[in-house]
């Protein structure tokens, strides 16, 4: 299975045929979250915000935040590894661009493989990419979820506001209790 | 078989980050060519044998009938 995180693309051991989606968690509260960026402007500030939400409302605890070194290439098998070893559960993003949200679908489907609810959050301009990318990757229907287009110059309070509109779908992906 | 809404969809993707699909149709599959704006970003494309992959069911034929040249290929 991990094989294809080691290639930079993802797709070394060719396409898989069958989704696999983890387990939601039953609750929130004392859910340990593992937030995955990328480098694209405002997305580690965007899961940041969701991460504070996701604690301050639901009770969950934010365990561990990494940022990709390059946005198009799907989360490495040692960071997909650090995260998992203390999250629960993950979120990852934010995909607004081509390779980005393409990438962030892979990281999506790549966590949810390995045993982790994960919310992927992509603008809505990307959407086809990161479909793409799912399909690819085996799991067409793979659930992600979408903000609109532009997020890298959103000011402050406006990645703000976005992470407060997005905090509950993100609860509600993660765990069916909330939704 | 070409799926012609797909392709157009993204095409219009692409074009959000300033880059510009064309695919003809050979006899022995399909010549695609990405151009980009002076403008577009760098890191916004997908390396070419995933853009090759998602091609792939869109355009209704194995890696192997795409010829795809990126930016950086002229």
């Amino acid at each position: 299975m991990f094989d294809r995180i080691l290639d930079p693309t993802g797709l070394s051991a060719g396409t898989a045929t069958v989704a696999t989606s983890a387990g939601r968690v039953p609750t929130l509260v004392g859910t340990r979250v593992g937030l995955l960026s990328n480098t694209k402007k405002n997305a580690a500030q965007m899961l940041t915000e969701i991460g504070r939400l996701l604690e301050s409302r639901y009770g969950a605890v934010v365990t561990i935040q990494r940022t990709k070194p390059n946005v198009a290439w799907p989360v490495d098998e040692p960071m997909l590894n650090e995260i998992k070893a203390v999250s629960d559960v993950v979120v990852a993003g934010v995909g607004d661009c081509g390779s980005c949200s393409a990438s962030a679908a892979a990281d999506g489907i790549a966590f949810e493989r390995a045993g982790l609810p994960t919310a992927v959050i992509c603008s809505d301009a990307f959407e086809v990419t990161a479909r793409a990318m799912a399909e690819v990757h085996g799991d067409k229907d793979f659930e992600f979820l979408l903000t609109p287009h532009p997020v890298a110059v959103l000011t402050e309070a406006q990645v703000a506001q976005r992470a407060e509109d997005l905090a509950a779908v993100v609860a509600g992906r993660l765990c069916e209790a909330a939704r | 078989m070409r799926d012609e809404a797909r392709l157009e969809r993204m095409r219009s993707t692409l074009a959000v980050d300033g880059y510009h699909l064309s695919v003809e149709e050979l006899d022995t599959g399909f010549d695609v060519r990405i151009a980009a704006d002076p403008e577009s970003c760098a890191d916004c494309l997908v390396p070419k044998t995933v853009m090759v992959s998602m091609l792939e069911p869109i355009l209704g034929v194995a890696a192997g009938g795409i010829r795809l040249t990126y930016p950086s290929d002229v």
